[in-house]
């Protein structure tokens, strides 16, 4: 069953004679609970697909459907609720919030939503994550293997439909990176969350049920690993 | 360097809307030191210049002088400009019906008298050479009497010269000598204070009318005496000028209170102290405004800088570039500046010059101008300058300082969050997570807000002082107006002999216009009654104690002057019937008073107010003496010593032991101004006893120096109170007696017609032309009677209130207009806090939008940030300015006795204000942000 669908994707940067196609009419599908890489060079429009599956850009043309639902078709404060709901986004730097601690900066969708922090989700993430005892540290207090594992809490804190990774061991020792591609997998298959990663590097990838290889913003090639 | 000072034009040029709302914030403060400057020299001249014309461009005179004395003064050093008049002789004409003559001085004088006397003419113009005169209206009137006028020639005989105190009255002498000269009447002058009887005759080629006066008539028995009026280079120097052995001598305290060497000083002292409060204002708010800008820019280039670093830029290299930045940004400002300073300055002067022409111009023309001084751009060039340079300094020195690594991470904002930042339920409850996130902002931002609260408190408080101040000063002046219930107030002799024809026309014509809403005829007289203490009223005693402490005995009989008002009978009766009474015209209506004065109380002051009667036990009789204090002094003075011009200086002293004695003073005489004689008065009877006195000893003669009759005694039956208040008497602060107009027995008196109009500005037309008509007619010798004793006058009330009042509201105008402007930085300072703070975090919205915020969590947090800085302002700033206004209160409060009252309003305005400010360039700087998706500010890098 097909949790995720594109049609046409198209994002241009630029006007006139300046214009840079980032994505060219990119159309694919994702399965519920499948694990997706995303490869391909430098400026192939790999985070550019990314950031619009996870609705913090817009494409110039195209549309993306989540669950049968056009993203895209919702107004301002409706994206935002479907962000905070219905994606969980991990970015290469982290991207925490400076000025809230590590239990705050985790359960920040959840508070956003007006809901009660379910705390044994929290506990049992915090162990996942190896963050016990650093709850109320800073993210400025904190290495960024383990800020990228907070950023990782908050994704997943919410228990998303869809949880999207752009480089998320880019910025990482090896040691780092096994264990976050370790958390990454231990999710999907624990919790049945569908995961896309974009990724540089093949070990990653070939961990996935499906490696999407972009090049130039199209997809030139769209393998099922067994 | 080079490559730095591209970098920071770079820089610049990228993050364009920072330096865009800098430059606002150093044009701004240019803009208000240069309009602040050019409005104080211009107010500054334009008191000068008013002043000067209404007492003359002079610092001192020396009104009787020798040959000998005049030569030597001319060579004095210090004196930097003298202008000259030479007595020449005087005119002399029949008064109509008297046997004695009018004497008209005349003088002839130089070029720079015109100004340094500040003449002009009422009709045609100033003479401009020894062939024509300009003369007085006296001598114009008897010039037109005798068939002549303006361009006509005209012999006038010249008689002898003045003698030196030409004060003194002219006994005719039949031995004088006389020459006769042909002039041309050219013009009528219009005198302000000093020597308004003199006429006129331009003298350019000096001491030839003078060598032809001495050459026709003789040296004679006179010596010839010059009138000199001088300046001198440092107003200071007159006061050893005036001693400098040339007699008697006039100083103009005016001007020399504008130049700041006037005897008090109070007006410089007060212009500078205005001047010095504005400036320090204006710098302070700069200041913070240009430094404020100046540290987001170093945080905004925290990054740059540390790159910068960490490829080997010295600290002096990154403050070199901080200081480009202020210096480009400041040499732009300055141009803009410095023309908004001056559209600011000639804005003021389209709002209010007129106002400011007509509020203090004292009755003269003087227009006023915006003076643009190179030295007072230089000023406020160097000021902004200077301010600029110490906003930049301390961000220069942090940005200097900055640690490579930290700058490049720019993590040190959140290292300064307090340990304890976890999000407790109760907090959470309490503020709901935009609220929680507001305040960690704040706290981690704390630093960057603290000039915005500051600037935030200045406009505060500065609004609350000048509400305050101003309500003070406006209750003061209030509280000493002696507001009359009449609008205008129309005047004449009447003569003896019955009111006469023309006087009787021009009050019936005046009281049938239409402005005329109500009016009334009275006469006003003032009677001396000596009133047993245990008389008086509670009241009335309570107000004497408090305001002449010194005038009232504990037991025995008090001196105390009425204000007897014989009212149009019409008038009293509807006020009696209103009251159920009858007109009696055997009794003393008394007139019910309001008596405001200050009252201390546990060591503070306060003014009370209180109404009645001043009699205990009205009705009953009081014994009086017509006439004033003043006059029976002033008798006493004529008596003392015959011949000599003396006067009573007005005031009554008190020596050792309370003993309340009066000073004499000679007038005119010898002109050393020493005779002082001071006596000590006793009343006994229908006697006015005078002993010499000695002020320092406290002891007097044993035997009266004089003993005068002082008129007879008036018994006077007080009747009921009278609770109306009638158009024309007084009611505050007097002890008024009315009876009705027909009891006046026949004898000269000034008859008067209050009245209150609908159209003000007409009204004041009609009279002033009447008043112009009568002038003529007697002048022209075509009024009926022929009788001198009719010459209207009128009393414009309501414009001396309208005036005062435009003066509070000037006043109020301009303090109102420099706090605005002062809010209007803070304005600016805001906005680019605001702003820039956003822009700094764009980044963090960015990834709280990615994760969900939605527009109303982010509005709340955003505006939760501006109300906390908000009240933190105010928190800061009532408190604060309360007590300054307080302090000023008590400090001031020696004067007027007024109530201090809360600023409510101003308080209002002021928190709504603040909240209104950082909420609307929040909301406005939030919607910017909006626009973009959140991607595109999680890609920023903040710089």
């Amino acid at each position: 069953m097909d949790i995720l669908r594109t049609e046409n994707l198209t994002k241009r940067y630029g006007q006139g004679e300046n214009v840079v196609t980032a994505l060219d009419r990119v159309s694919f599908s994702v399965e519920k609970g499948e694990f997706l890489a995303i490869v391909g060079p430098s400026g192939s429009g790999k985070s550019t697909l990314l950031h619009i599956l996870g609705a913090v850009d817009r494409p110039t043309e195209g549309k993306v459907y989540l669950n049968g639902q056009d993203v895209f078709a919702q107004n301002e404060d409706q994206l935002a609720i479907f962000r905070r709901r219905q994606v969980g986004l991990i970015y290469q730097f982290y991207n925490l919030i400076p000025v809230l601690n590590i239990r705050e900066n985790i359960t920040l969708p959840v508070l956003l939503d007006g809901r009660k922090v379910n705390r044994r989700r929290l506990e049992d993430l915090m162990d996942l994550l190896d963050l016990r005892g650093r709850d109320d540290h800073l993210p400025s207090q904190l290495s960024g293997g383990q800020q990228q594992r907070v950023s990782i809490g908050r994704a997943l804190m919410n228990d998303p439909a869809i949880v999207l990774a752009d480089e998320p061991t880019g910025n990482l020792d090896s040691k780092n990176s096994r264990q976050i591609v370790e958390l990454l997998k231990d999710s999907n298959r624990r919790f049945g969350q569908t995961l896309i990663v974009i990724t540089h590097d093949p070990a990653i990838a070939l961990q996935a049920d499906r490696i999407i290889t972009l090049e130039d913003g199209r997809i030139v090639k769209d393998d099922k690993i067994q | 360097m080079k490559l730095l000072r591209s970098l920071t034009w770079r820089t610049m040029r990228r993050n364009r809307a920072r330096s865009l709302a800098t430059l606002v914030g150093i044009l701004l403060s240019v803009a208000l030191f240069t309009a602040v400057t050019i409005v104080g020299v211009s107010v500054w001249d334009y008191v000068y210049r008013a002043t000067a014309e209404s007492w003359g461009d002079y610092y001192i005179c020396f009104p009787r002088l020798t040959q000998e004395q005049r030569d030597r003064l001319l060579t004095e050093e210090g004196l930097r400009e003298a202008a000259e008049c030479r007595n020449l002789g005087y005119l002399r004409f029949p008064i109509e019906g008297d046997t004695g003559y009018a004497v008209d001085p005349i003088a002839a004088v130089d070029k720079e008298y015109f100004s340094a006397q500040s003449v002009s003419t009422s009709m045609g113009r100033l003479p401009e050479n020894d062939r024509e005169l300009t003369v007085s209206m006296a001598a114009y009137r008897y010039l037109c009497q005798q068939g002549y006028d303006l361009g006509d020639t005209v012999e006038l005989t010249l008689y002898d010269r003045l003698p030196l105190h030409f004060y003194e009255e002219l006994v005719p002498d039949p031995e004088e000598v006389a020459f006769t000269r042909e002039y041309t009447l050219v013009g009528v002058l219009d005198y302000g204070i000093l020597f308004s009887q003199e006429n006129l005759i331009y003298d350019g080629e000096k001491q030839q009318i003078q060598t032809a006066c001495l050459t026709r008539i003789g040296a004679g028995d006179q010596p010839v005496w010059y009138r000199i009026y001088g300046k001198t280079a440092d107003p200071r120097a007159v006061y050893d000028l005036r001693n400098g052995g040339y007699g008697e001598t006039l100083l103009n305290d005016a001007l020399l209170s504008v130049c700041g060497a006037g005897s008090d000083g109070a007006f410089p002292l007060s212009l500078g102290a205005i001047y010095g409060a504005l400036i320090g204002v204006v710098l302070i708010s700069a200041v913070w405004v240009i430094s404020n800008a100046f540290s987001i820019s170093v945080s905004q280039r925290a990054r740059e800088f540390g790159l910068l670093a960490s490829v080997g830029a010295t600290r002096k290299q990154i403050r070199a570039s901080v200081f480009t930045e202020a210096a480009i940004l400041y040499a732009l400002g300055l141009i803009g500046g410095l023309a908004a300073g001056l559209g600011l300055s000639l804005l003021c002067k389209a709002l209010y010059g007129s106002w400011l022409e007509e509020q203090f111009s004292l009755g003269g023309t003087t227009p006023v101008r915006v003076v643009i001084s190179p030295p007072a751009l230089l000023l406020a060039a160097g000021i902004s300058g200077a301010a600029v340079l110490l906003s930049a300094w301390k961000p220069a020195r942090l940005a200097g300082k900055m640690a490579p690594i930290e700058a490049i991470r720019h993590s040190e904002e959140a290292r300064k969050l307090p340990k304890r930042q976890g999000i407790r339920p109760w907090t959470y409850r309490l503020w709901g997570l935009p609220g929680v996130l507001a305040r960690k902002y704040y706290a981690v931002h704390r630093r960057r807000y603290r000039s915005t609260v500051a600037s935030l408190a200045v406009s505060v408080s500065l609004l609350l002082c000048v509400w305050t101040g101003c309500d003070m000063v406006t209750s003061a002046a209030e509280a000493s107006w002696d507001l009359h219930t009449a609008d205008f107030e129309c005047f004449a002799l009447a003569g003896s002999e019955g009111m006469p024809r023309e006087l009787e026309d021009y009050f019936s014509r005046v009281e049938a216009r239409p402005e005329v809403e109500e009016s009334c005829r009275f006469v006003s007289r003032t009677v001396s009654m000596m009133v047993p203490v245990e008389r008086l009223s509670e009241p009335y005693r309570r107000f004497l104690a408090q305001t002449r402490p010194e005038s009232l005995p504990e037991t025995g009989e008090i001196l105390v002057e009425a204000e007897v008002v014989y009212v149009q009978d019409g008038a009293l009766e509807a006020a009696l019937a209103r009251q159920g009474l009858s007109l009696d015209p055997t009794k003393a209506l008394i007139l019910r008073q309001r008596y405001t004065y200050p009252d201390t109380v546990d060591g503070r002051t306060r003014t009370r107010t209180v109404e009645g009667s001043p009699f205990a036990d009205a009705p009953g009789a009081v014994t009086g003496r017509e006439g004033s204090r003043f006059d029976i002094m002033q008798r006493a003075a004529e008596e003392l010593m015959p011949g000599k011009s003396l006067l009573w200086d007005g005031e009554e002293h008190i020596g050792p032991g309370g003993a309340s004695y009066v000073t004499f003073l000679e007038f005119g005489g010898a002109g050393t101004g020493e005779l002082d004689h001071t006596y000590l008065p006793e009343v006994a009877g229908d006697q006015l006893r005078l002993y010499a006195y000695d002020p320092a000893t406290g002891k007097s003669a044993a035997q009266p120096d004089l003993e005068m009759d002082i008129g007879k005694a008036l018994t006077l039956t007080l009747g009921p109170e009278l609770e109306t208040a009638l158009l024309g008497a007084r009611t505050k602060n007097s002890l008024t007696l009315i009876y009705p107009l027909s009891a006046l027995e026949g004898e000269d008196v000034e008859l008067h017609l209050a009245i209150r109009v609908r159209q003000y500005a007409s009204m004041r037309s009609y009279l002033g032309e009447e008043q112009h008509l009568a002038l003529l007619q007697v002048g022209l010798g075509t009024s009926g009677t022929g009788s001198r004793a009719f010459l209207p006058d009128y009393t414009d009330y309501l414009g001396s209130e309208a005036s005062l009042r435009g003066t509070l509201a000037l006043v109020r105008g301009l303090s109102y207009g420099f706090a605005a402007l002062i809010a209007l930085l803070a304005a600016a300072n805001v906005l680019n806090t605001v702003s820039t703070s956003l822009l700094l975090r764009r980044r963090d919205l960015g990834m709280l939008r990615s994760v969900g915020m939605d527009a109303g969590q982010m509005y709340r947090m955003m505006l939760s940030e501006s109300v906390i800085y908000g009240v933190r302002a105010l928190l800061w700033s009532v408190p604060v300015s309360l007590a300054l206004c307080y302090g000023f209160y008590l400090w001031s409060g020696a004067v007027d006795h007024i109530d201090f009252s809360m600023p409510w309003g101003a308080l209002g305005i002021g928190c709504f204000g603040v909240l209104a400010l950082v909420l609307t360039t929040t909301v406005y700087s939030v919607a910017r942000l909006r626009r973009e998706a959140p991607m595109e500010a999680i890609r920023s890098d903040g710089i």
